[in-house]
């Protein structure tokens, strides 16, 4: 168990005013099994009316708007969260089998997936089957494949073998890069290295999820994967090559990033934006 | 008849007047266009709708048993009734609607669900579209003028009244409001059925909105009126799609949409009619599946039959339907409109053999259907009839309980070689005269 002292700070700043403004901020950390807010405080401003919801993910949030001409949104929680690894997690969901939008496979996904297959000698059918069918285009209607037994230690493996192949680089991919483009530019950011480890475990049949948080430490926010294993969500970072542990909190999850973006918002006006994010996190000893 | 006949081209002028148009994208260009009304309606008499009723009241509660499924427990997938493909995978399942319980527990308000009739007098059912189904507002406006320009031929026929559709729809609405007005809320006047949205908005006593009229506050729906007053929603009746409906939900860069009416609809704080997320239980794939359901959750055979379908994601069926594709109508499971739709009779023997290898390389993705040999109704051309193919809209409401409306859409194809009547694709349409004895 550990007790982490937790703060997010965000600001959008517009060059010209902005109005009607509607946003969805879901910078808290979940509340499970796992995770629970000792205290915590959240302040938006300006807001015209603050919201609490959930979504159909589980995620919690902040909806609100400022009508009036703005021209900078800030947030800013801070409180103290019990993280305990052991904690039960989450149910399943079936959802988390299939093929999403960023997490699509291509030819060069099945491909990369059949050396890894490979080189753990499976010749499952899954495997088998991707080799064969590279070179095909796949829709997305494809079935996802199931009953591909897969350990813990050739999921990690894989996850490896991933971390070997793709180079941490900022700056050169976006929000909108989906998993076949990373693998195909072979770097990118946490966001990148989580669609494609998440396209390798849905094609080897293991239930995959995105989650978003933040870890010990200062600095941005953080993604990584979650894998259904013997009835529980388990949490693997393949941007650090390792398992998650209780020095990472958990904001959002869904099926890629789309579904459990931090900030979401629309606004009218001609400006531009620019968005500041701190994270802090730090033990309580 | 021959009165009705006589009349045909004031009508369809009359109607030219009133805007009752279609709008269609055609290279990406709106364009739009009169929907051609044929006098001759289609005839049910009183105890075939008897039965169509029955059958169609079933299929429609067995569906929203299944979307409350679906959106709640899975038990039908659980169960290894619909294997987990057909769900999840469909464009129409949306994850952001799980968990939400809408306003009495109905998904599907408005299910427009489609029929035609075999030459030995069986009907089949050939889709459901239980998202946002238009043309009801047709054979009204149709039944309308007919009954002003020619009285008599109402008054010597048993024909029941089709007029109370707006009453029909403003039960359901009232019936799942949650406090405050109806809207009808429409994506505006380029939209292919704006007729129809402003149509029913008047004949039902709701309030025409455009998104940018609502807006939410305090978890709580708002229509602005012209002085700034504002007043509450308590049911929307929306003509905009789900991924349209709510930027902060679903499509980021939409530009239309009320951001935050999600919340609002998940806190029951607003019926949505129909329920976002209802494209699972529509689309081509899952209709193989909609007489399991019935039996599933009714407990019941179903009273309509669907048309012979073969799933290529069984291999049994896959087997057939390449063995057999030459007679056979495939159809990709993701596309509406009558777009996506092949018969194998038309195809070269390259094609046939493109084909099948697309239904072996994604067989999720089609299903194929025995071509049915549905009746011809006679339409008017120059100064006769002449037969061409109809199929039937009907229309089922569903609030306190639920109704089919005595009526329907009757569409029809001007090309005497095709079986597509999707207006979309062009075709005209027919009032439908449900008798009363």
């Amino acid at each position: 168990m550990k007790r982490l002292r937790f703060c997010y700070e965000m600001r959008l700043t517009f060059d010209q005013e902005v109005w009607e403004h509607h946003f969805l901020i879901r910078c808290l950390p979940m509340e499970n099994g796992q995770q629970h807010k000792e205290s915590m405080s959240v302040k938006i401003e300006p807001a015209d009316f603050v919201n609490e919801v959930t979504d159909g993910f589980g995620n919690g949030g902040y909806a609100g708007s400022v009508r009036k001409p703005h021209g900078s949104l800030s947030v800013m929680a801070e409180g103290i969260v019990r993280v305990e690894q052991s904690g039960s997690t989450d149910g399943f969901h079936p959802m988390y089998r299939f093929p999403s939008a960023y997490t699509m496979p291509d030819e060069g996904i099945r491909q990369f997936f059949g050396e890894i297959c490979k080189e753990l000698g499976k010749s499952c059918e899954t495997c088998k089957d991707s080799r064969e069918k590279s070179g095909k285009v796949q829709g997305a209607h494809e079935t996802a494949r199931k009953g591909c037994e897969i350990s813990r230690e050739e999921l990690v493996y894989m996850m490896n073998r991933l971390y070997g192949r793709f180079v941490y680089a900022p700056g050169t991919t976006t929000v909108k890069t989906t998993a076949a483009q990373a693998l195909a530019a072979g770097q990118g950011v946490c966001q990148d290295y989580a669609h494609v480890f998440i396209s390798l475990c849905r094609l080897a049949g293991v239930p995959a999820r995105y989650a978003a948080g933040v870890m010990l430490g200062e600095g941005a926010s953080h993604a990584w994967v979650e894998l259904w294993q013997d009835g529980r969500w388990l949490g693997l970072d393949p941007t650090n090559n390792r398992p998650v542990d209780e020095t990472y909190i958990k904001l959002t999850h869904g099926r890629d990033f789309g579904d459990g973006t931090i900030d979401r918002g629309r606004f009218l006006g001609f400006a531009g934006q620019s968005q500041k994010v701190r994270v802090s996190v730090e033990e309580i000893l | 008849m021959r009165d009705m006949v006589e009349h045909m081209e004031g009508i369809n002028r009359l109607m030219a007047r009133y805007g009752v148009k279609f709008g269609i994208y055609k290279n990406r260009e709106f364009h739009e266009q009169l929907f051609p009304f044929d006098p001759l309606p289609r005839v049910i008499p009183a105890e075939e709708f008897e039965y169509l009723e029955k059958g169609l009241a079933q299929r429609v509660d067995a569906l929203n048993c299944f979307l409350a499924d679906i959106y709640g427990e899975k038990k039908i997938v659980k169960d290894g009734v619909i294997p987990e493909d057909f769900i999840f995978l469909s464009k129409g399942y949306l994850p952001q609607c799980e968990g939400m319980i809408p306003p009495k527990r109905i998904y599907s308000h408005i299910s427009g669900i489609d029929l035609v009739q075999a030459k030995d007098g069986t009907w089949y059912i050939l889709e459901d579209n239980l998202r946002i189904p238009s043309g009801a507002s047709y054979p009204m406006i149709a039944r309308e003028l007919t009954r002003q320009a020619s009285p008599r031929t109402f008054m010597r026929n048993h024909v029941l009244d089709n007029r109370n559709y707006a009453g029909m729809l403003k039960e359901v609405m009232d019936y799942v409001n949650t406090g405050g007005i109806n809207v009808v809320l429409t994506p505006g006047r380029y939209n292919a059925a704006f007729f129809e949205h402003s149509y029913l908005a008047e004949r039902s006593g709701a309030i025409l909105a455009m998104p940018q009229d609502l807006y939410v506050e305090n978890n709580r729906l708002f229509y602005r009126q012209y002085q700034g007053r504002q007043l509450q929603v308590g049911t929307v009746y929306r003509r905009l799609s789900d991924e349209y409906l709510d930027p902060l939900c679903f499509e980021p860069e939409s530009l239309i949409g009320v951001p935050g009416i999600m919340d609002v609809y998940r806190s029951g704080n607003v019926a949505l009619v129909n329920a976002p997320g209802n494209g699972v239980a529509d689309d081509k794939g899952i209709y193989y599946f909609v007489p399991h359901m019935v039996k599933y959750y009714l407990g019941e055979e179903a009273i309509l039959r669907n048309a012979p379908t073969y799933l290529a994601f069984y291999e049994q069926d896959r087997r057939f339907i390449l063995e057999h594709l030459e007679r056979l109508v495939v159809k990709d499971v993701s596309e509406a409109g009558g777009y996506g739709v092949v018969f194998g009779r038309d195809l070269t023997k390259e094609k046939l053999a493109d084909l099948k290898e697309i239904i072996i390389r994604e067989p999720r993705r089609f299903i194929a259907q025995e071509v049915i040999d549905f009746i011809d109704l006679d339409i008017v051309e120059g100064d006769g009839g002449v037969p061409r193919k109809a199929d039937l809209r009907a229309f089922v409401l569903s609030g306190g309980r639920t109704r089919v409306w005595p009526s329907g859409l009757t569409r029809f194809s001007r090309n005497p070689d095709s079986f597509v009547v999707n207006s979309s694709q062009g075709g005209g349409f027919k009032d439908t005269w449900v008798l009363s004895r």
